[in-house]
């Protein structure tokens, strides 16, 4: 692959997505159609303050939709993908599956 | 390897791209993808197995068995007393909520109430699909038909009973794949078709006497759902066990929103 070409590639490799934990993030969001915060600390086991940095990052790109509501006097937050964060996580995997080939 | 080391690994691709071409065969990117579809899989199936929410579901039917079985001994005894449009006033209420109960009211409880049981490890909602009109239809027909041709003595409890049973089994098989519950409706729906071929074979129905069908059939659904939701409840917790031992990031401060 030239050098050039591996650059295009490297420069549409979104950075957000990139970062491990909210690569992680994505993957479950895709598998759901919609999941609370309590699940994501469960599932991935990282602390509150780190999962609700990276979501609040995931959310600023409008990767995904934050719903708050209350469940009676508890306050309740779920995430969803949405369909640009599904787009670019699915692009993401093709740049890299171009940048390292089999 | 651990999984955060793979996962390392591939946010240091761009050290690889960029002339270091020792790293490329380090960065095991199908596997990283691979763990990361097996997370996805395994949150799937937990997803998909949080049966402790049927256990909603079983105070209405017992109280819907008690008051038809009640409303039907009254109506025997006392039916000359209330008269017939007063029998049949009641009856029609007592049927329309049985059909309220058993359709409508499961659905709203367990949306809004069915996550209550899986608070503290949080909830998920899977996209699930809704089983076409015509399919309900059926299900009703085949599941209430064998009561009435029963009542009219057409058919023998023991194949009004079969009938029903194997009804249920199909549909909530159905409905477990529509409604991404896969593993309540498989178990579920296994054990009630178990159910209909036991009572084909000619085995007798659980309860004898004067409701033997209706009685016979509620105790073998109920029965199958307890059965169903502790098995599937024991599933969901080594799923989740599983999640847990995946542990991609455990508990470790990773690193900060970087840009």
């Amino acid at each position: 692959m030239a050098n050039r070409q591996i650059n295009q590639i490297h420069n549409s490799i979104n950075r957000v997505v990139h970062e491990p934990v909210r690569l992680a993030i994505l993957k479950i969001l895709t598998s759901a159609k919609e999941v609370d915060f309590n699940f994501l600390l469960t599932s991935l086991r990282v602390t509150k303050g780190n999962l609700a940095t990276h979501i609040n990052k995931l959310e600023a790109e409008g990767l995904v939709e934050v719903k708050k509501e209350f469940v009676g006097k508890m306050p309740h937050t779920s995430y969803r993908i949405t369909r640009t964060g599904r787009r670019e996580f699915q692009k993401y995997w093709e740049n890299l599956k171009e940048l390292a080939p089999e | 390897m651990t999984t955060r080391v793979r996962l390392y690994k591939l946010v240091c691709i761009e050290n690889w791209f960029l002339g270091d071409n020792k790293m490329a065969g380090d960065i095991e990117k199908d596997e990283t993808r691979a763990e990361l579809e097996d997370l996805g899989r395994l949150i799937d199936r937990y997803a998909q197995s949080r049966s402790l929410p049927l256990l909603m579901l079983l105070p209405i039917i017992v109280f819907n068995v008690v008051l038809l079985v009640v409303t039907v001994e009254l109506g025997l005894r006392y039916g000359a007393l209330i008269g017939k449009w007063g029998w049949l006033a009641i009856s029609t209420l007592v049927f329309l909520w049985v059909l309220f109960s058993s359709t409508w009211l499961p659905f709203k409880l367990l949306k809004r109430y069915g996550s209550s049981f899986y608070r503290k490890e949080g909830d998920i909602e899977l996209k699930r699909e809704k089983a076409p009109v015509w399919t309900w239809v059926v299900y009703g027909v085949t599941f209430i038909g064998p009561a009435f041709l029963n009542e009219f003595n057409i058919m023998p409890v023991r194949w009004a009973l079969t009938m029903s049973l194997a009804s249920f089994g199909i549909f909530i098989l159905y409905l477990g794949k529509k409604h991404k519950e896969i593993a309540l409706g498989f178990v579920y729906g296994l054990l009630c078709l178990v159910a209909a071929v036991v009572t084909a074979v000619g085995v007798r129905p659980l309860v004898m006497g004067r409701h033997s069908y209706f009685l016979s059939l509620m105790v073998y659904i109920i029965i199958a759902g307890l059965i169903t939701t502790v098995a599937v409840h024991i599933y969901n917790r080594v799923i989740l066990r599983k999640i847990k031992q995946v542990g991609l990031f455990d508990g470790q401060q990773t690193n900060k929103s970087d840009t």
